[in-house]
């Protein structure tokens, strides 16, 4: 037990390790009143405890990454304070909400548990062997981890995607709801869905966040290009502008040998040797083939409402691939689908219209017809199998192919 | 100012984009600059038009006479007691 006065503040608190490998068995107080969600005071105090740890640990194992966590596992402890007006958070009011608390008590802690461990040295010594143990553990949990399901990223695929065995098309819909719709009505043997909340972030305006965004990564892991590594450096993105210029102004080499077979035959352009056009063409060629053959899918079909949100997040995607993976424009692997806007149900048979000008073309070949008219504002709007039919059945859809001309 | 400006600039002088339309090609191909063009074109002619700009008659957006509607629907008005914010919300998004 130690404590600290100081101007209306008092801590006290007292912590014990042992052999198990229980987490968060901290009980907090603050002026008596068990505060079960701790707050502030716990937050600082675990701070306090992990900065004096790893002081006095990394002295000893410069290479060993220590985490917070690896400090509270096994640790038993009481920490109290006494305030000057309290604050509660939470909705059961059980977390201390005083923010000048937790760099106090932060301080205080660690203060007075780095004067313990000096004074004795054995029990300190103890300490360091658990916590290392814990960082230990931790780390070989996450390598099997990494092994049994390759690895944290994938977990979040097999959320996204619903498996099917055959990857021919991938289809990126807008918004949850007709994600579902569109994962129960699809062609389970050949197509993919991969459902995106919200807009994705604009990729030319902030370069370094994009990769980090979650609904980015998921659509790479979904292509099959999770390792960014070779996504933005790759003799695709280096060399393709050159191709554009008429004459080559600096001498160019490979920093790998390339292989690549023509005519059934091997041939190799060496590296660190200076490249003439027509090397260049057949390294950009084989580069494009090469990364073509990695992505997951033959169409890549981006499918969003038939509004103006959906035309934006048309464009953001867009620019998204087009700015970070461009060869999948020019292998001709992206597609955008055209959503129904009218659906018309007569007697016989429901059609659907993917434009005002073809529902007034049929109007007007058809003026007496008993009908109704329906207007699709949204892919949510249609139920799974009408999705399909009008949008996502090779044999009836319509689909647009991208291409890049200038 | 400035040299994206400028062609910019430039570029809405030319006024491409009062013509623009999806044009598709055989084998229903859509150029990519093209698409871009239409679909953000669309976007941003629906943000300024109907989203984010108020009005110059009352100072609202669509969204605030929106909910204000609502609540005219509703008969709420400020000598009324209290109703939930839920059944506003309902009412404002119902039809």
């Amino acid at each position: 037990m130690e404590e600290k006065l100081a101007e209306y503040f008092q801590l006290s608190f007292a912590f014990q390790y042992n052999d198990s490998y229980d987490k968060n068995n901290a009980r907090s107080f603050c002026n008596n009143i068990r505060t079960a969600g701790g707050g502030s005071h716990v937050s600082g105090f675990e701070s306090g405890l992990f900065e004096v740890c790893k002081e006095l640990i990394i002295k000893d194992n410069p290479n060993l990454e220590l985490e917070p966590s690896d400090v509270s596992v096994g640790l038993t402890a009481i920490v109290s304070v006494r305030i000057k007006d309290p604050e509660f958070a939470g909705q059961t009011k059980d977390r201390l909400a005083n923010r000048e608390v937790r760099e106090k008590t932060k301080r205080f802690t660690q203060e007075l548990v780095s004067g313990f461990f000096q004074d004795n040295a054995a029990t300190a010594k103890l300490i360091k062997e658990k916590i290392i143990d814990n960082a230990k553990l931790r780390l070989h949990l996450r390598e099997e981890q990494d092994i049994f399901q390759g690895g944290k990223k994938s977990l979040d695929l097999i959320k996204v995607l619903s498996g099917s065995e055959e990857n021919e098309e991938i289809f990126f819909v807008e918004g949850k709801s007709a994600g579902g719709s569109a994962e129960e009505g699809r062609d389970v043997k050949t197509q993919t869905v991969l459902a995106l909340q919200g807009k994705p972030p604009n990729a030319l305006k902030l370069v370094r966040r994009v990769l980090q965004n979650k609904q980015i990564q998921n659509i790479l892991l979904a292509l099959g290009f999770a390792e960014s590594k070779g996504l933005l450096k790759n003799n695709y993105v280096r060399f393709r502008p050159l191709l554009e210029q008429p004459v080559l102004d600096e001498e160019l080499t490979l920093p790998e040998e390339l292989v690549y077979e023509e005519e059934e035959e091997k041939k190799v352009i060496a590296a660190d040797t200076p490249l003439n056009f027509e090397q260049l063409t057949i390294v950009v060629r084989e580069t494009l083939k090469n990364l073509l053959s990695r992505a997951n899918f033959k169409k890549i079909i981006l499918m969003a409402d038939p509004d103006d949100d959906g035309a934006h997040i048309v464009v953001l995607l867009m620019t998204f691939i087009f700015r970070y993976l461009p060869y999948l424009i020019e292998g001709g692997k992206v597609f955008v689908a055209v959503p129904p806007l009218y659906r018309v149900q007569t007697k016989k048979q429901v059609l659907y219209f993917y434009s005002d000008q073809e529902l007034e073309v049929y109007r007007q070949n058809n003026p007496l017809e008993e009908r109704k008219i329906e207007r699709i504002k949204g892919l949510g709007q249609m139920d799974a199998s009408e999705l399909f039919e009008s949008t996502m059945d090779p044999n009836q859809r319509r689909l647009y192919k991208v291409h890049i001309t200038d | 100012m400035g040299t994206k400006s400028d062609k910019r600039k430039e570029y809405l002088e030319k006024r491409y984009y009062r013509e623009a339309a999806l044009t598709i090609s055989e084998g229903q191909k859509v150029n990519l600059i093209n698409l871009l063009l239409v679909n953000l074109l669309r976007y941003g002619h629906a943000v300024v038009e109907d989203r984010a700009l108020t009005e110059i008659y009352d100072g609202l957006k669509p969204v605030q006479r929106r909910i204000l509607f609502a609540l005219y629907q509703l008969g709420i008005t400020p000598n009324k007691p209290e109703v939930t914010s839920a059944n506003i919300i309902g009412k404002a998004m119902a039809d």
